[in-house]
């Protein structure tokens, strides 16, 4: 088949069932990474991580490297990191600060915004047809930020990143409404995570409410247990973090799942964010101070536990979590968790949120444990012809004022993910 | 007990990696003091366990948390038993800590098997060991993993 022309493809999504060619086929792996994850909008980094002129951080987009700059005018760019002479990464390194930027290979640099600066012995060009105007770096088709949240797009067309993040932007808000300062910033490091699954099996388990009494069974009860020998606030919290996922259908049941145009979702709270420590009221006190007290019980109210932005990027803006999710390869996914710190709050308030990171994200985490093997017996199983389908009609919804209500026993987010997966995928590219 | 030499420290060490390769988490937690602590970094250097995120960072019940957890019948992530091998290795005495404890630094290697699959994780241990009435007791143990900020699969039992 002609992957570019062929939109074939498309039909292997219905409404409530997915081929299961859909995790395992490399040929269908190729065209997603050209046909979704090369035209939405992916999460590239926080304008924090680049403060002043010349910091830069580089990110992978759709297995593509990029470079996230700040310019001498103060403008974020994103570049692809690759030299146009001969092809070299430019940046290497997860980010740093330069004057200009320098190929290691020939010497070359370039301007912070990617322009041609100079080329050793540029004279030996001299009648060779060479033209200097097109060997600037180039930059990614578009970029822009939203509220410090760096997207870029690899698709020169397409709805702009407002309207693509749609109603599902108030997660977003939310998170930055949460900083006393109004303003948040990347700190206290990274977790880089491999998972041996497709991407979409992934993101099928972010508001699958049904799995966590069957999965996490092995440390929801350790969880409990710790949680009463706890003698120390922030011990305590780890392991309620952990026994949360203990919560029966009946309160899994009621928690409201919304489902937005493009494939985005979030989904209730259904930890305890508040506290009576010290921090957390000198928190509340301090937001109250910016926000007064009825907006800053509107903002503390609004409890999401995580949100979806499809296909690449997951938030938890209570406890200030970001994960982005790069697929490698058709069985073989990255996904790295950053952690927000929010300005003006105090110090717990982030160690709390590092904590949880530490709880539920690190490739240590006893919940995630059994999460991945899960994943994995999916990967290992879906290969199986069996009938060739896979259901994905649990539970209903219902049309909402921004999107479709549901629970976090209903798989309408899943089909709400599949829904943008066919729209992408049966446009040619 | 009187101050313990390298030899001794070194045989606590050897002792202390059996255990976990023998999966006895219990009878390894109880090698720590009651207000001990188990931290391995998420990057190389790394200072502070609170305001930067950590590979491992427990305390004895959150410690106990886990090996219950590793023994539950329903801890899928362990239904392919996970078998390790641990060498202990290039022991120093790096000078007293405070209140007369012992810091230990120490190289290890260690090959995990689980499900066909094996991979080996390396790296310094630093001890913060207290010479009780009991033994030696560790009140800090830090791994430093020569990939601690690498992408990483899930790692479920202690290092």
């Amino acid at each position: 088949m002609d992957a570019r022309t062929d939109t074939s493809v498309a039909a292997l999504v219905e409404d409530g069932r997915a081929n299961r060619r859909i995790y395992a086929d490399p040929a269908i792996f190729e065209l997603e990474m050209r046909r979704i994850f090369g035209r939405a909008w992916l999460y590239v980094g926080h304008e924090s991580q680049v403060p002043k002129a010349g910091d830069y951080a580089t990110a992978t987009l759709a297995r593509q490297p990029v470079i996230m700059v700040r310019g001498a005018d103060g403008a974020v760019r994103v570049l692809f990191n690759s030299c146009p002479h001969r092809g070299a990464l430019v940046a290497t390194g997860r980010g740093g600060h330069v004057e200009s930027f320098r190929c290691d290979y020939h010497g070359w640099t370039f301007r912070l915004d990617g322009a041609l600066q100079s080329i050793p012995r540029e004279g030996d060009y001299a009648g060779t047809g060479f033209d200097r105007a097109c060997a600037d770096m180039r930059l990614v088709p578009r970029a822009d930020s939203y509220r410090g949240f760096v997207f870029a797009s690899l698709a020169a067309d397409g709805p702009d990143l407002a309207a693509f993040l749609g109603p599902a932007a108030a997660n977003l808000d939310n998170m930055v409404d949460r900083a006393p300062d109004g303003e948040l910033e990347i700190a206290g490091g990274c977790f880089e995570t491999l998972q041996r699954n497709n991407w979409k099996i992934y993101l099928e388990n972010l508001h699958d409410g049904a799995h966590a009494m069957i999965v996490h069974q092995s440390s929801f009860g350790p969880g409990k247990a710790a949680a009463s020998a706890a003698a120390d606030p922030l011990t305590r919290f780890r392991a309620e973090v952990v026994a949360a996922n203990g919560q029966n259908y009946e309160q899994m049941g009621a928690l409201e799942v919304t489902s937005y145009a493009r494939g985005h979702s979030d989904m209730r709270g259904f930890r305890r964010a508040a506290s009576d420590e010290p921090y957390y009221l000198d928190y509340v006190a301090k937001l109250e101070e910016r926000l007064g007290k009825e907006r800053t019980e509107a903002v503390l109210g609004t409890q999401r536990h995580n949100a979806m932005f499809y296909p690449g990027m997951s938030v938890h803006p209570v406890f200030m979590q970001l994960r982005v999710i790069q697929p490698l390869a058709a069985d073989l996914t990255r996904v790295d968790i950053w952690v927000l710190r929010m300005k003006g709050a105090p110090a717990w308030m982030h160690r709390r949120n590092v904590a949880f990171a530490n709880t539920v994200h690190s490739p240590s985490s006893i919940v995630k444990a059994d999460d991945l093997e899960i994943y994995t017996r999916v990967q290992r199983g879906v290969v199986a012809e069996g009938e060739g389908w896979l259901d994905q009609r649990r539970g209903t919804e219902a049309a909402g004022a921004d999107g479709a209500r549901s629970t976090a026993l209903s798989e309408a987010f899943i089909r709400n993910q599949y829904r943008a997966w066919r729209d992408y995928m049966a446009a040619e590219a | 007990m009187s101050t313990p030499g390298r030899a001794e420290v070194e045989q606590f060490l050897i002792e202390e990696a059996a255990l976990l390769d023998r999966g006895a988490w219990e009878a390894w937690i109880a090698l720590f003091t009651v207000d001990g602590w188990y931290w391995v970094p998420a990057s190389p250097a790394q200072s502070d366990p609170f305001d930067h995120v950590s590979l491992f960072f427990e305390n004895r019940p959150l410690m106990l948390m886990r090996a219950e957890r590793l023994r539950h019948p329903r801890a899928h992530g362990v239904a392919a038993p996970i078998r390790t091998s641990r060498v202990v290795g290039n022991v120093q005495l790096v000078g007293g800590g405070d209140g007369g404890d012992i810091l230990a630094r120490s190289r290890f290697h260690m090959t995990e098997v689980q499900d066909n699959r094996q991979r080996v994780l390396a790296g310094t241990c630093i001890h913060r060991l207290a010479a009780t009435d009991e033994g030696l007791r560790i009140r800090v143990k830090r791994v430093d993993l020569v990939n601690a900020d690498t992408p990483h699969e899930a790692m479920q039992v202690f290092i």
